[in-house]
């Protein structure tokens, strides 16, 4: 699509600077406008041929590790393209490092979103092998479809949903607790979508079970998934976020900001969980990953970066 | 269909078209009848967001507009509020967004405007003001309502950059474009299906409206 798209400008960049002989140059300025109108929603689409997953969604980012090294298990090797929840977005670092070190013929792929925007791409046979999900429903739903591999679903954690303010911000959480939304300088709060982040929707219990979701209502923003809602805190543009605790106690940001952890009961438990796709390219490997998570080793990272084990 | 969606989706549209007309006539002016070498850097610049990825526009406001920001920073001293996540800062979002969809076509009517009638004028006595507005203005209308139509068309169909800056707030931010994203994601498809009918069908009329005007022109 990139491309298309340049050459279409560089011609019609071409055609205006001889175009100066009167009206022809509009006609071919005007397809070129045409065509990246045309353009924009292809940034949505579905579909299992649908290989360009940061496309997919502009606030999807992707990350590719890979790892060369001798392979100590020729078992299971090949890429495991994964679909996470971007609560782990920074977890996910230090477990791909891991997972190198015992499994290096092994490559991961991963590609961050709203657990809920996945579940869409993925009932379209979005091409992954693996899905982390923030919520254990998105999975086992896709088992129910028929799409997920029966049996495959398995539970890695349970998320945490904290109140972060940046250091800077005239709001004490540490003094105040969840009463600093009610401050007129929390003017802008910004949560996942409840539509499809599961962060999101947790947020949105919280405050309706704490009462407090009536008086903020009017001031939440609405960030396409968890890692953008801190990221509108992190640069000033929102005041207050109710945000993954997996995101804000990792090093980038432990010491950019303050947080306070809402009350466990005020929401449902986000329980996070996976499942391997029934058009896994290389399910063994996925499985590999799977056995990693469940691990000591996989457990006592999540643990590190406010995943926590469900037991535990 | 999303009511509230559309109402502030045709605000924001309007509200694009109209900024742009009022600072895109006086540049597209400029850059039709210059010959001052900078030229090529302005038309370059104002041709960028077809080039730019609405996220990385959409990056560069989300630093230039937080309240830590100089612009951000006197928006609040003046309003008391930031412009991320709010009405004006979607407009200004999209008027930069725009700004080709507008300028390239008023640049190319101007330029397409007889030269003699207009140096007819100015013997005549009259001013340069003057000759513009009633001289070379009427005789590039119909490339003026393009670019016009165009940046209203292309505004109604803004997706990535609102959905970095915006916030997605009903009645505030949420646009049509935001809600068929947000109906997919939570696979509410019969309501993305309405919605995007909707939509195919304005973009399709407005295209036609776009030819016909285009080929007006050219029979002219």
């Amino acid at each position: 699509m990139w491309s298309r798209f340049v050459r279409q400008v560089f011609l019609s960049l071409d055609d205006q600077s001889v175009g100066t002989t009167r009206c022809c140059s509009t006609g071919v300025v005007l397809w070129v406008a045409l065509f990246l109108t045309g353009c924009q929603p292809a940034a949505t689409q579905l579909g299992p041929n649908s290989t360009n997953q940061s496309s997919a969604s502009d606030a999807n980012s992707e990350v590719a590790v890979t790892e060369t090294g001798d392979s100590a298990h020729p078992a299971a090797s090949g890429t495991v393209r994964i679909a996470a929840a971007s609560d782990l977005r920074f977890a996910f670092e230090e477990l791909a490092k891991e997972f190198a070190r015992i499994e290096p013929q092994i490559e991961l792929q991963v590609t961050f979103g709203s657990s809920g925007a996945f579940f869409a791409q993925l009932s379209n046979e979005a091409p992954f092998d693996l899905f982390l999900s923030a919520d254990i429903d998105f999975p086992r739903k896709l088992i129910a479809q028929g799409q997920g591999i029966a049996n495959s679903e398995f539970t890695y954690g349970v998320g945490e949903l904290v109140l972060w303010v940046r250091n800077d911000s005239p709001l004490k959480p540490q003094e105040g607790g969840m009463r600093v939304l009610a401050d007129p300088r929390a003017a802008k709060i910004a949560i996942a979508n409840p539509d499809h982040a599961p962060y999101g929707r947790a947020a949105v219990a919280a405050l309706k079970s704490l009462e407090l979701y009536e008086s903020v209502k009017d001031r939440l923003v609405l960030a396409e998934n968890v890692s953008q809602a801190v990221q509108w805190v992190d640069t000033g543009a929102a005041d207050v976020g109710l945000v993954a605790a997996s995101l804000v106690t990792a090093p980038a940001l432990r010491d950019k900001g303050d947080s306070f952890v809402v009350p466990a009961d005020s929401y449902p438990p986000l329980v996070q969980g996976g499942v391997i796709l029934n058009w896994a390219k290389a399910p063994g490997a996925a499985e590999r990953f799977r056995v990693f998570l469940m691990s000591e080793a996989g457990q006592a990272i999540l643990n590190r970066y406010g995943i926590r084990n469900q037991n535990g | 269909m999303d009511w509230t969606a559309l109402k502030l989706t045709l605000a924001l549209a309007f509200s694009t078209t109209s900024i742009l007309l009022l600072l895109g006539l006086p540049v597209a002016a400029w850059l039709a009848f210059t010959r001052s070498r900078w030229r090529y850097v302005v038309e370059a610049v104002v041709a960028l967001p077809l080039v730019l990825p609405p996220t990385v526009l959409g990056f560069y406001l989300l630093w230039g507009m937080g309240p830590r920001s100089v612009v951000g920073g006197y928006y609040h001293q003046f309003t008391g509020s930031t412009l991320p996540f709010t009405f004006p800062g979607i407009v200004i979002a999209s008027v930069l967004y725009n700004l080709p969809f507008a300028i390239r076509p008023f640049t190319s009517a101007l330029a397409a405007v007889d030269r003699r009638l207009i140096e007819a004028a100015w013997c005549l006595g009259v001013s340069r003001f003057e000759t513009f507005a009633r001289v070379t203005l009427p005789l590039a209308w119909r490339g003026i309502l393009t670019g016009l139509v165009l940046t209203f068309a292309h505004t109604i169909g803004e997706f990535g950059v609102i959905l970095m800056v915006g916030g997605n707030v009903p009645g505030i931010t949420r646009t049509l474009s935001m809600a068929v994203y947000d109906d997919v994601q939570a696979l509410r498809y019969d309501a993305a299906a309405a919605t995007s009918l909707w939509m195919l069908g304005f973009s399709l009329v407005t295209l036609v409206f776009v030819q016909t005007l285009d080929r007006g022109r050219g029979s002219r």
